[in-house]
């Protein structure tokens, strides 16, 4: 199963990946993969924690939270990304998201922003250390906000740096700081509902009543 | 489970999962209250 595409429809809206310029459909996926990437390319530049797509290479873990090697974390700092959730807004006259009706073939185009969050975790042994890494990501989003936008994020609504917590762990000698930045962003999305969907949706809607029959 | 420093009020946990778990649920809180915000503004 693809999550991209290379051409999106002319329709949508576009949403690209930094490597490869790749459209992702799914929002979700979008805000996680471009944020983690939009990381991962800052701190390549960086003189002190730099990343790395090697893993015995990089000086710092930027990853997802279902990916992120737990036991390495005590020797290398980490930043581990955490979805939230996507919320539809609903906008548009009467709440319909509504964008135009092409008159000729009575087709809607909807029109729709959607918000999404996302929480970085920046772990290390010392606390000093973690809040250092969890003032880069929350700069980084605040200077350079257009790149984000460039790619098909709308806009940043909130930005937050959480408070630190410590991770005591039985059996380890070394403590984890944890300080969490916080994001939450709008995305557009655009969709179009046309007879020939309806058509098509009363074809297979058929198409499973006669198969039910036989 | 977390508890919390008195001293202190750090959160204090005794897994990193268990402290990312946290992490998504203050995330959640923080989500709506945004779009609460961004309604508001309807």
């Amino acid at each position: 199963m693809s999550l991209t595409e290379e051409r999106p429809n002319t329709e949508s809206l576009k949403r690209k990946t930094f490597e490869g310029s790749l459209h992702v459909p799914n929002v979700a996926i979008f805000l996680k993969r471009i944020t983690i990437e939009f990381l991962q390319i800052l701190f390549k530049t960086r003189g002190d924690f730099t990343y790395d797509s090697d893993d015995s290479c990089t000086k710092i873990q930027i990853t997802d939270q279902f990916t992120v090697d737990l036991e390495s974390v005590h020797t290398r700092p980490a930043i581990v990304g955490i979805r939230g959730p996507v919320t539809w807004m609903n906008r548009g006259l009467g709440g319909g998201s509504q964008e135009s009706r092409d008159m000729k073939t009575g087709s809607f185009l909807y029109n729709d922003v959607l918000i999404g969050s996302m929480a970085f975790s920046c772990l290390s042994r010392e606390g000093i250390e973690a809040e250092q890494i969890a003032h880069l990501v929350f700069n980084s989003f605040k200077f350079f906000r257009p790149v984000l936008q460039a790619q098909g994020v709308f806009h940043l609504k909130s930005l937050n740096i959480g408070a630190e917590s410590l991770v005591v762990q039985e059996g380890d000698n070394d403590d984890l700081h944890i300080v969490p930045v916080y994001i939450s962003a709008q995305v557009q999305d655009r969709w179009r509902l046309s007879n020939t969907t309806a058509q098509k949706l009363e074809q297979i809607i058929i198409e499973a009543l006669d198969t039910s029959i036989s | 489970m977390s508890e919390s420093d008195k001293v202190t009020g750090q959160k204090k946990f005794s897994s990193v999962k268990e402290a990312l778990k946290d992490i998504g649920d203050q995330l959640g809180q923080i989500h709506v209250a945004v779009v609460e915000e961004e309604k508001g503004k309807k």
